[in-house]
């Protein structure tokens, strides 16, 4: 009698952990804020847009200022010519895109039910570049990473809104691919992305804090002094990848677009505030 | 079953000679294994300290090494909390065993350091 | 699934390789490359490859073709490993990813 009552308690676990790993989009996003406003409670919600500067008081000092002279200022100047340039037939990127300039950034990352896939802007720039019969830009260059500067920088204020319609099952699929690569350990070292920006988040790795994932998605592209170059938040995910020695997917592979539509979804609220500047 | 087998086998051996005799043989099979010298533990210090190796600092202190992390707890009084060698060297090699949550890198399971290199970083980290 | 399939493939490519080698056959490493590298690739179907997995295995053949087969071996027999394991990480994250989902 007890051990048959304790089977079925046992064969109900598994049913329980099925219901929770489905749980909607809202109810994880939720979670998601919650948890980083208990670890920081005196941070406000906004603020996460800011990443590292928002719980990390020194480096908020050298980052503001550094803000005094942008060094991103370069790549949105060339961005915006880019986005202006007349092509051949007198047709023009921004022709591709209905909205007005600061309303792009948006709208991406979007499911795109025809074709089954997260789109995000630095595809649908691509897109846009075959239309018009011209070659892509491979995802690294400086053309691309400028362009997505210049419009990062025309949405600045605007909030982050990533759609999940109830009525499309393969966004919720894409959004829960996204979302088991997050919390997913991988590599040599076998860390998940939430081993260090959840459960690890604010602590030290060396000399360096641990950003808060919450936030994460909107100030790309970013200008890393380290580098002295703009890089995108593709190229961000691969180093990543790469520090816990796993192999990077590929800069716009299905894997890290799923992982944007997840990460953006969880910074659903905040406002675009890119270009960023880190260290 | 078990008195009757001991009965069976005792005139055969003289336990207490074969226990004493045993005993001596692991003392000297382990202070073979782990004669730790001078040159073992610097040798342990710096796969400790290695980025590509060990990498300790990057989320534990350690004594005078510079700007470590904070992930882990500080790499102090190590024989008070790992009293037992096979322990601590099960905790480096493998810290799922102890902890399915652990954040700490499986060392010796995922071949980041092989289990004599990490023989080396127990002695080192038993003098901190 | 797939690393179960895949496990059960290399344990025959194992055997195969174990043949050769008694045989005292020349394509014996030729066979251990072949397993450790389809270790790799189902590890990389998996979406879990390590990073230095194919670098690990291009030495190999350089040293091999290099005539340094101690060499080779040493660095097949590590290729293979990360490819064992990085299949067993996979496998264990299939579920375990769902315990750190923040609640």
């Amino acid at each position: 009698m007890k051990n048959s009552a304790a089977m079925l308690l046992l064969s109900l676990v598994p049913m329980l952990t099925q219901q929770a790993a489905v749980a909607g989009p809202e109810d994880d996003r939720e979670a998601f804020v919650e948890y980083f406003q208990s670890r920081f409670p005196d941070v406000a919600f906004a603020e996460f847009a800011n990443g590292i500067y928002a719980i990390d008081e020194d480096a908020r000092g050298q980052w503001l200022d550094i803000e005094e002279f942008p060094p991103y200022e370069f790549a949105v100047e060339q961005g915006e010519t880019l986005w202006q340039e007349a092509l051949p037939d007198g047709a023009r990127l921004a022709d591709c895109f209905g909205q007005s300039t600061g309303d792009i950034r948006p709208a991406y990352p979007r499911f795109d039910a025809g074709r089954g896939e997260v789109v995000t802007l630095a595809v649908a720039i691509n897109d846009c570049r075959q239309t018009q019969k011209l070659p892509v830009w491979p995802y690294d260059s400086e053309e691309l990473i400028s362009i997505t500067a210049y419009l990062a920088y025309a949405a600045r204020g605007k909030p982050v809104v990533t759609q999940i319609h109830a009525d499309e099952p393969g966004a919720l699929a894409a959004y829960e691919e996204g979302k088991r690569f997050y919390y997913s350990k991988r590599g040599q070292l076998n860390f998940a992305c939430s081993d260090c920006h959840v459960t690890s988040v604010g602590l030290h790795v060396r000399a360096d804090r641990l950003s808060p994932s919450l936030g994460h998605t909107t100030h790309f592209p970013v200008y890393r002094s380290k580098l002295g170059t703009v890089i995108s938040l593709h190229q961000r995910f691969s180093g990543c990848v790469r520090d816990v020695r796993a192999k990077p997917f590929a800069l716009q592979s299905e894997e890290f677009r799923n992982l944007e539509y997840f990460l953006s979804y969880m910074s659903n609220g905040l406002e675009f505030n890119g270009p960023g500047a880190r260290k | 079953m078990h008195g009757k087998n001991l009965k069976f086998f005792m005139p055969l051996c003289d336990f207490r000679r074969l226990a004493a005799g045993i005993a001596a043989m692991s003392v000297l099979a382990l202070a073979a294994a782990h004669a730790t010298t001078d040159d073992g533990i610097a040798a342990g210090k710096s796969l400790a300290m290695e980025r590509s190796k060990g990498n300790c600092l990057a989320c534990h202190s350690i004594e005078d090494g510079e700007l470590p992390g904070t992930i882990g707890p500080p790499l102090v009084a190590m024989k008070l909390r790992f009293p037992e060698r096979a322990a601590l060297k099960q905790q480096i090699c493998d810290a799922t065993v102890r902890n399915v949550d652990s954040r700490m890198p499986p060392f010796c399971r995922h071949g980041i350091l092989t289990e004599d290199e990490v023989e080396l970083i127990v002695d080192y980290l038993y003098t901190l | 699934m797939a690393p179960v399939r895949a496990s059960k493939r290399g344990m025959a490519l194992a055997v195969l390789a174990a043949v050769f080698a008694a045989a005292g056959c020349t394509t014996a490493f030729e066979q251990q490359l072949a397993e450790a590298e389809l270790l790799r690739v189902e590890a990389a179907a998996a979406g879990a490859e390590w990073l230095q997995t194919g670098a690990l295995l291009e030495q190999a053949r350089d040293e091999a073709a290099g005539g340094d087969m101690d060499a080779a071996r040493a660095l097949v027999d590590k290729a293979r490993f990360q490819g064992e394991a990085a299949l067993r990480q996979a496998e264990h994250e299939a579920s375990a990813w769902q315990n750190r989902v923040v609640q």
